[in-house]
């Protein structure tokens, strides 16, 4: 089912332009609405409340004490510069777009994203665990270059396949590229039991072949694994594949 | 008058040489009646039948620079001598053809010279605002440029290759991720340390920060203050702790970023060693004999090395790429390039012989070069490429020509060139930086060791007036070639003068002269040299002649010019710029101008001037008329009191005084009040050739004879009554006789002009025809005496054995009149026995 919109996942840090390029090329490509969403981490509202808190400045190495109304003032400032070069990526490729901004935390996410084909995000900044329920296939970016012309959907064990494969049959339909998916599952045992249901279910709808599924364990594991993904290398979804 | 139209150095040398030459003339004072000169004595002509040839085409060309030896001898002195200030100044006025003469002798002796060295500016490494310069062998720096290119191109290929191999890639990705992974483990680190105190490590928009846990989620601010408060207090001492180690952390990283960076940059100096030794060193082996030139090599590969990724560049100016992403860039597209360019400042690639130069507009800037600027995003901008030559780096090892007064008259040109002289090196600097007014940064260029003969070419007055103010001058133009305007007019030098003629006419490509063309070329020269046994060597006019000649001869349609084309050209030349005399001749003939040319007055003189305008210089006559009273010895000179008088007309009026009281008054006061004056004279008066002239006005006025108005006079005179040379004589007689020939000549009309100007007669054809009609007279004066005689027709006396003169002649009248104006004045004075007056005493 192709609902037509493609949403990008903006954090509360400076516009992750890579990020927002990588969707935008997906959304021209499929020819969908390019959805921003600004996402206010409900961890970070609760840490500045704490009485205690300080920050430890990337930059200058120093702490400085911080409230939830400096924190508030922080995420407004974030979201308007996100939104602004969010149009500025949506003007040149002549996108439909919209932006939101949101509060929550990251089933919260997940659960917003059942409106779109696709959720985009930054790796680094997208901390799935196992039992994370995404309702759509997650593209996760690395910042320092784009993943890869080709979709790498993230799934988790947590999610059901009928629904992935829902999601993916539009994908794989529309895109003439194959698709890479990479299981975030602890159990192996499991793992093979969901790759295999997986592939039953899409080949009914003709797409085994650009299937191609790779499993990391932890979201260290599949960081590195995008990681050499992005560096060229595939042979972990060889493996996987064979 | 009439001397002020010529210039000044042209009226002392006349004056000079001719008194002299005159000098046993004037002290043979004959009392026989004075005899005008002969049709002879008044124009020297040139005999074709004398000259041997039919045309000019019959004559060889002539090598030599006619009349010129003394400055061709010294223009070879000058370039022979190889020592510090013997540059030269070549003098002359316009037109004598002094620059042709010096180019022609520097080009000969240039050709037998080496070819000089060939300069670049390169880009100086160490100091980038200093460009250096490169010296080469004549003809190799071009072809070093063209290296340079070549260079530059193969590491533009060869450099992101070696950039593009798997091991590149590999080594480069390893000194990346071990930075990555230093950085994360150690603040993975921190996080499982803080993870082991139940506390997470949250990243923050601008850092980090750590919060208390509980069911792997951040506390929430209620949880929190549910906690026992030792609870809190643990959680509170324990988040401080792990700040503080992550602040360590943290103040590591940049040192671990240089460190990265440091290997980065080694790696890439290692890959970019590979593609660049063995171009450069190839290069360097093949200059292995320059030594600057290798070293500056050694630079370029030291910098090529440091800056790999301006070679990374794709020619269409998108920025190098690795794994997608643009690699970090300190300076954009082809200009991080322009550094290795060669700026082939003097090249001499083909040429022959050592350099001659003239710069025609010779500014500071075009003297010794400038540094251009280009605009760039609303800023100048310049670098070393943007040096351009000057006239000095284009003559260096060979000549070069200036014109005086055009270096003297651009702004601070003559500086530049003195002291490029002085330091013997070239150093480009803007005006703006030469006076301080500029204090932005700009090129500051490596000078140019300098090794060149300048010639000046000027006027003589500039060569003097420079000699006296500028100390430095005779310093640095140690070398004078002073061109002559005129040589000797003897039967040799008039063949060598049609050789002459002979060359410039094929040079022109004019039709050529028969021999009574060259006949009249050679009268009408003598007569611009203003001397009959003279020949002008004024080249361009004498090619103006020659031209304007060729042209009526075309208009007659003839092969050859003959005299009479010669002579429409003259004619019409003169017809062209004779304005002003045709309006002064036809106000005399109407009576507006008041001059007799018959009849007799008593204290009138026709005087003569000469008149200059532009080219073209004319007589006229003036009537000059004397008043005398009694008075205190002063001879008032009312062109004097009205500003209109020159001082050297002054002072021969003030001579005048002198001649009075020496040879009338010696025993007793001069007491003559007289006054002088150019009649209808309405502009200044400049010269003493009117000087006899008024004398002859008094001594008519205190004798009270009356001048013939048919004679009019010229001469100057001192204060002994001797009759002295003056300049212009030619055509003040003609004044006179065109107003007397306009009236009908009398056959009493005539001219007295002193005799030391006999010599400079070169008479047009008419005046010399009434004369030997007898129907006008030129007559040679030596004296006062002689020429009051023929003026009067009464004898001026000498004086007897008791020292008076003799009743009935000019003297004894003049000297009886001052007597009575002296006794009159004693009678007068304050105290005097004042006796009746007597009339009819002074008669």
């Amino acid at each position: 089912m192709i609902r037509g919109r493609i949403l990008v996942r903006l954090e509360a840090a400076p516009p992750a332009r890579v990020t927002m390029e990588a969707a935008a090329g997906i959304a021209a490509h499929l020819e969908a609405e390019l959805v921003g969403l600004f996402v206010e981490e409900i961890e970070l509202l609760h840490w500045a409340a704490l009485p205690f808190t300080r920050e430890v400045g990337l930059a200058s190495a120093r702490s400085r004490p911080l409230d939830v109304k400096a924190m508030e003032r922080t995420l407004r400032s974030l979201a308007n510069e996100s939104r602004e070069a969010l149009a500025e990526v949506a003007a040149r490729t002549s996108l439909r777009w919209s932006f939101k901004v949101a509060r929550g935390s990251m089933p919260e996410l997940l659960a917003a994203a059942a409106e779109a084909d696709l959720l985009v995000a930054r790796a680094a900044g997208m901390r799935l665990r196992p039992t994370h329920v995404p309702s759509a296939p997650i593209l996760l970016v690395q910042e320092r270059g784009m993943a890869s012309p080709r979709l790498v959907a993230v799934c988790t064990a947590a999610a059901r396949p009928e629904e992935l494969a829902l999601s993916l049959n539009g994908l794989l339909r529309s895109s003439a590229e194959p698709v890479d998916i990479v299981l975030l599952c602890e159990d192996p045992v499991l793992a093979a039991q969901w790759e295999r249901k997986a592939r039953a279910l899409l080949a009914e709808t003709g797409g085994p072949h650009k299937l191609r599924i790779a499993v990391a364990t932890d979201h260290a594991e599949l960081l590195q694994l995008l990681s050499r993904r992005a560096g060229g290398s595939v042979q972990r979804f060889r493996e996987r594949h064979q | 008058m009439t001397d002020s139209s010529l210039p000044p150095r042209h009226r002392y040398e006349d004056a000079s040489a001719l008194n002299s030459a005159a000098a046993g003339a004037i002290n043979d004072k004959s009392r026989a009646p004075l005899a005008p000169l002969t049709p002879e004595q008044l124009c020297r002509r040139c005999d074709p039948e004398r000259l041997g040839f039919q045309t000019t085409d019959d004559l060889p060309d002539i090598a030599d620079a006619l009349g010129q030896n003394r400055a061709v001898e010294a223009i070879r002195f000058g370039v022979g001598m190889v020592r510090d200030g013997y540059n030269l100044y070549a003098m002359g006025p316009e037109g004598i053809g002094r620059q042709t003469v010096v180019r022609n002798l520097l080009s000969q002796h240039a050709a037998r010279q080496p070819v000089p060295s060939d300069w670049c500016y390169v880009f100086n490494f160490p100091v980038p605002h200093k460009p250096r310069a490169l010296r080469f062998p004549a003809g190799q720096a071009a072809r070093f440029a063209q290296h340079m290119e070549r260079l530059v191109e193969d590491l533009r290929t060869g450099i992101p290759a070696a950039f593009e191999t798997d091991e590149y890639r590999t080594r480069r990705q390893e000194i990346e991720s071990e930075f990555a992974e230093r950085q994360e483990h150690a603040i993975e680190g921190v996080s499982a340390r803080a993870r082991e105190k139940g506390i997470a490590l949250l990243r923050t928009p601008a850092g980090f920060g750590f919060a208390p846990m509980r069911n792997d989620e951040v506390m929430s601010p209620e949880a929190f203050h549910k906690l026992p408060e030792q609870e809190q207090l643990r959680l509170q001492e324990a988040i401080t702790a792990l700040q503080e180690e992550l602040e360590r952390v943290l103040h590591d990283m940049p040192k671990w970023r240089r460190e990265a960076q440091q290997k980065l940059r080694e790696l890439n100096r290692q890959v970019t060693r590979v593609a660049v030794n063995s171009q450069i060193e190839e290069l360097r082996s093949e200059y292995g004999a320059l030594p600057h030139v290798s070293q500056y090599l050694a630079d370029v590969k030291e910098d090529v090395l440091d800056h790999a990724e301006h070679f990374q560049k794709s020619k269409d100016g998108e920025p190098a790429m690795m794994f997608g992403i643009p690699l970090a860039q300190r300076d954009t597209g082809e200009s991080a390039l322009q550094r290795y360019k060669v700026n082939v400042l003097m090249g001499h690639d083909g040429t022959e012989g050592a350099p001659v130069v003239y710069e025609d507009n010779p500014t500071h800037g075009n003297l010794i070069g400038r540094i251009e600027h280009e605009a760039h995003l609303g800023a100048l901008v310049t670098d070393f490429t943007l040096i351009k030559a000057g006239a000095f780096h284009r003559a260096n090892g060979g000549y070069l020509i200036l014109d005086a007064l055009k270096v003297l008259t651009q702004p601070f040109a003559w500086e530049a060139l003195k002291r490029a002289l002085r330091s013997r090196e070239v150093r480009i600097e803007s005006l703006g930086q030469a006076l301080s007014l500029v204090s932005t940064v700009s090129l500051d260029p490596e000078p140019i060791p300098l090794d060149v003969k300048v010639v000046l070419v000027g006027q003589r007055y500039l060569y003097y007036l420079l000699h006296a103010y500028d100390p430095e001058f005779a310093e640095l133009f140690k070398v004078q070639v002073d061109f002559e305007e005129d040589m000797e007019r003897t039967g040799e030098n008039d063949l060598l003068y049609s050789r002459l003629l002979a060359t410039l006419a094929r040079r022109e490509n004019l039709k050529p002269f028969d021999r009574t063309a060259v006949a009249r070329v050679i009268d009408h020269s003598a007569r611009t040299a203003g001397d009959s046994e003279k020949l002008s060597v004024h080249v361009q006019e004498l090619v103006d002649l020659l031209r304007q000649s060729d042209y009526w001869c075309g208009k007659e349609n003839r092969n050859a010019v003959t005299a009479a084309d010669v002579e429409a050209a003259i004619r019409a030349q003169e017809g062209r710029a004779d304005r002003v005399r045709r309006i002064l001749q036809e106000r005399v003939l109407q009576g507006t101008l008041l001059v007799d040319t018959a009849g007799r007055r008593a204290g009138q003189v026709n005087g003569l001037s000469v008149m200059q305008l532009g080219g073209f210089s004319f007589g006229m006559p003036h009537r000059i008329t004397a008043r005398v009273r009694v008075g205190s010895g002063k001879v008032v000179d009312i062109e004097r009191e009205a500003q209109l008088g020159g001082p050297i007309h002054s002072k021969g009026v003030l001579i005048l005084s002198g001649f009075l009281a020496g040879r009338y008054a010696i025993n007793q006061p001069l007491s003559l009040a007289a006054s002088l004056v150019f009649e209808q004279s309405y502009g200044g008066v400049e010269g003493d050739s009117a000087s006899s002239a008024e004398l002859y006005a008094l001594l008519s006025a205190l004798a009270d004879v009356p001048v013939s108005q048919s004679l009019a006079v010229t001469g100057s005179v001192n204060q002994h009554g001797d009759i002295q040379a003056i300049g212009g004589v030619n055509e003040k007689i003609e004044g006179f006789f065109y107003v007397c020939m306009a009236r009908g000549l009398t056959g009493e009309q005539g001219v007295l002009v002193p005799a030391s100007n006999v010599r400079h007669m070169m008479l047009r054809r008419e005046v010399v025809e009434a004369v030997a009609a007898h129907r006008f007279h030129i007559y040679p004066v030596q004296t006062v005496d002689q020429g009051i005689e023929i003026l009067t027709g009464v004898p001026a006396g000498e004086r007897e054995v008791l020292g008076r003169y003799p009743a009935g002649t000019i003297n004894y009248e003049v000297e009886r009149k001052l007597a009575g104006f002296a006794e009159r004045m004693r009678a007068m004075a304050p105290g005097a026995v004042r006796k009746p007056w007597r009339a009819g005493k002074e008669k």
